[in-house]
């Protein structure tokens, strides 16, 4: 499964669940830098999502950001519980997953992990 | 640079003489020696709790800030912060519940304006234009966090606008400062306030939200 993860140059990781299906979240390296989540706003089943597009919104105490789709397709699934509990995100960023597209046709650039891990220690 | 919390007092008696610190609130004290740094002390700021404002010399200043980094129950907190708990307490900040076009009785500062004065900068103006809108409080009851400048409406009419708004950690849910239509200011009143493109139910609450 692993080798099946992805990240993005604006901190989601992407996991394939099958060659049309991805589940999306946000990086570990993103939580830290935003801080105690208290808010997410999310799509809904049936939205379309446009790979480099904004999908998502996530607030900290002090901002929002954005969270951009790193691909093009349907959303199938929506992982409401983070609506109630957007902590989640931070104490567990693999597992909170926001979305999952299926009918995936497009994609931004994605890192392998290594890559990633390169990518965000010149970042910082 | 502030020192802030119901600690605040514990701790300055051990940098200065019990003597040099104000008793009261919004009173102060000059050339008195902090940590061996001459200072003025003010029993002031914006944090909703007890605490200190210190104001001294700019070449002074980090040695100040080490001086009180030593004691060890402090922690540095920024503006971020600081700006939370000024919105918990409910206090006006200049940009935001107060600017050049709302009136120090919009902004709930009646208590500065003494109208018994036989006549002061802008008396005349503030006896002229009344008073049309108010500084309220609100909680978002629905999904969202208003920030400063969300327009607000009441069956679909704008009626006001937030002038700050955040998270509250406090209360554990997200709060605002608004000014709204004269005749929409009481408690319970339900709006609705428009985040990014969405309006959410809120309603109007009293201030502060947090009170020592």
């Amino acid at each position: 499964m692993m080798q099946d993860l992805k990240f993005t140059k604006t901190n989601e990781w992407v996991q394939y669940l099958d060659e049309t299906t991805v589940r999306i979240g946000l990086t570990d390296y993103a939580q830290k830098e935003l801080g105690d989540l208290v808010f997410v706003n999310l799509p809904e089943e049936g939205d379309e999502v446009v790979a480099g597009e904004a999908f998502a919104d996530v607030e900290s105490v002090k901002a929002v950001s954005d969270v951009y789709s790193p691909v093009t397709g349907t959303v199938r699934s929506v992982n409401e519980e983070l609506l109630d509990h957007p902590e989640l995100i931070n104490s567990d960023p693999m597992e909170a997953w926001f979305i999952e597209v299926e009918e995936v046709r497009e994609t931004t650039e994605f890192l392998t992990e290594d890559e990633y891990d390169q990518f965000i220690s010149k970042e910082g | 640079m502030a020192l802030q919390g119901p600690k605040s007092r514990t701790i300055l008696e051990r940098l200065t003489d019990e003597k040099n610190i104000p008793r009261k609130y919004y009173s102060f004290q000059e050339n008195v020696m902090v940590a061996g740094i001459n200072c003025l002390v003010s029993k002031t700021g914006y944090t909703g709790e007890e605490g200190y404002e210190f104001y001294c010399g700019p070449e002074d200043a980090p040695k100040l800030w080490d001086a009180l980094m030593k004691e060890e129950e402090l922690i540095p907190c920024g503006l971020g912060a600081r700006d939370t708990l000024r919105l918990e307490a409910a206090m006006p900040l200049y940009g935001h519940e107060m600017d050049d076009t709302i009136t120090p009785l919009e902004a709930g500062l009646g208590f500065a304006v003494k109208f018994d004065k036989e006549e002061f900068i802008g008396k005349k103006a503030l006896l002229s234009k009344g008073v049309t809108r108010g500084r309220v409080g609100l909680t978002i009851t629905g999904r969202g966090i208003a920030r400063e400048n969300c327009p607000i409406y009441r069956n679909g009419e704008q009626i006001g606008i937030t002038t700050s708004g955040t998270h509250c950690p406090y209360l554990g849910k997200p709060v605002a400062m608004a000014l709204v239509n004269i005749e929409f200011i009481q408690i319970g009143t339900q709006v609705e306030v428009e985040i990014r493109g969405k309006k959410v139910a809120a309603e109007v609450v009293s201030l502060p939200f947090y009170k020592r």
